[in-house]
């Protein structure tokens, strides 16, 4: 903008005022000279905000590089666009001219993405604005992108996945609630060594008090503690290292075996009935049924978190009287010694059919 | 022998998480635990109402000793049949 007062307009303001007249006129050749050397009237308004740009920027750099199932999208704006905010939109489609299966990408300013699309080979387009309306001309990528497929960060490649945990899981009474510990080959209180192909890391052992009698559940190690996890699955996260399956003891009363009575009819048995699960069972009680007249029944007790949890006929043998006399003994095996009963002693393995 | 090194509540798993250290590094952790995961299934949650009665000191103290008469006896063990300990 040019100044708009002239000399001729000043001599006139005066009105023969020589003081007045030489004062503008002196100011009116300073802005001038000012103007001359700057391009901008130095007295017109200062203002901050940025003027809108209407026509689309320059274009963008567009790089789009595939790894493990997903697409990494950068975008380098041009310097000419200063701190303006370019609105970026990209674009894919499996096609390299995108007439067909093209999806448009929301509309943002940030110059970088991360789009998961595992086993996707996909030609990319970018188009640039400052105000969403008007857009430059697409810029695409010369040649198709492939984004790979997923990998898991918790093997490397060729690695053996063989897994040994030299651990014991297993849970003792203590009071009004269980205690499942974790330890290593040298007893309670020794750490144990996890083996995974052909590296292994020791990890301490470990304590969990207060857990509900009978709950089952897996024991997995995060890095820092022991979780107890009630499914399998929720012990997979990278980097965590499942422990064992744990069958928490039944109840704080120790051992108890099962009191069963067997059903007869026509002097054979045909069905038993558990009239005490028992309790702290590590195994399967051995069944032993006499009586006075009967012989050749035999039956198997099912054990699942310390107690019998079905009894399954065998031979129904022949002969019986009307209250033959189940006796179960054994139960334990394995077993911690002190705090009770102990039951869930795997060893460490996970032995989960998935 | 085994003392207390740190101890902190973890509220993602729902334990008080309490780790012990001996003078070799070794460690121990107890683990009281003093909140329910909610169910993977439904995402109930059910909250614990026998907290009032534990004693986090008392556990500590009941595992720490265990531990130590555990290593006593290994220590010797190692010292009857002359076996150097690291």
């Amino acid at each position: 903008m040019a100044l708009k007062v002239n000399l001729a307009q000043i001599n006139s303001a005066a009105r023969g005022n020589s003081d007045l007249r030489e004062t503008l006129t002196s100011i009116h050749l300073a802005l001038q000279s000012l103007y001359a050397q700057t391009g901008t009237t130095p007295l017109s308004k200062v203002d901050a905000t940025t003027a809108a740009f209407t026509s689309p920027p320059a274009p963008s750099k567009l790089a789009v590089r595939g790894a493990n199932g997903s697409f990494t999208v950068s975008i380098t704006t041009p310097q000419s666009a200063g701190n303006a905010s370019i609105y970026q939109e990209i674009s894919s489609s499996p096609v390299a001219n995108f007439v067909s299966g093209v999806t448009t990408y929301p509309v943002s300013t940030s110059t970088s993405y991360v789009l998961a699309n595992p086993g996707a080979t996909l030609y990319w387009r970018l188009r640039s604005s400052y105000n969403q309306q008007n857009w430059s001309s697409y810029l695409a990528l010369p040649g198709a992108v492939s984004s790979g497929l997923v990998s898991s960060a918790a093997t490397a490649s060729n690695l053996s996945l063989n897994q040994s945990n030299y651990a014991t899981v297993d849970s003792v009474a203590a009071g009004s609630t269980a205690t499942v510990r974790v330890y290593g080959s040298g007893g309670v209180g020794t750490a144990w060594t996890s083996v995974l192909g052909s590296s292994s890391r020791v990890i301490p052992s470990g304590t969990m008090m207060n857990v509900a009698y009978a709950a089952n559940g897996f024991v997995v190690w995060d890095g820092q503690k022991y979780q107890l996890k009630p499914q399998l699955a929720q012990t997979f996260p990278d980097a965590w290292v499942p422990v064992g399956k744990v069958s928490v003891i039944a109840n704080g009363s120790g051992l108890v075996l099962p009191v069963i009575h067997a059903v007869v009819t026509g002097g054979a048995i045909v069905a038993y009935q558990i009239v005490n699960p028992g309790n702290g069972l590590t195994s399967s009680p051995l069944l032993t049924i006499t009586d006075s007249s009967g012989s050749g029944a035999t039956a198997t007790a099912v054990v699942s978190a310390g107690a019998v949890t079905q009894v399954t006929p065998g031979s129904a043998g022949s002969g019986y009287s009307s209250s033959p006399t189940v006796t179960a003994s054994g139960g334990v095996s394995g077993g911690a010694a002190g705090g009770g009963g102990a039951t869930g002693n795997n060893g460490g393995r996970l032995y989960a059919d998935v | 022998m085994y003392s207390l090194h740190e101890q902190y509540l973890d509220m993602a798993s729902g334990f008080h998480v309490i780790e012990l250290r001996d003078e070799r590094g070794n460690r121990h952790l107890i683990q009281l635990a003093v909140g329910h995961e909610s169910c993977p299934a439904c995402g109930a949650v059910h909250p614990k109402d026998s907290l009032g009665a534990l004693d986090p000191a008392a556990a500590i103290a009941r595992v720490n000793e265990a531990l130590n008469t555990s290593q006593q006896q290994m220590l010797n063990y190692a010292g009857k049949h002359g076996l150097i300990v690291r």
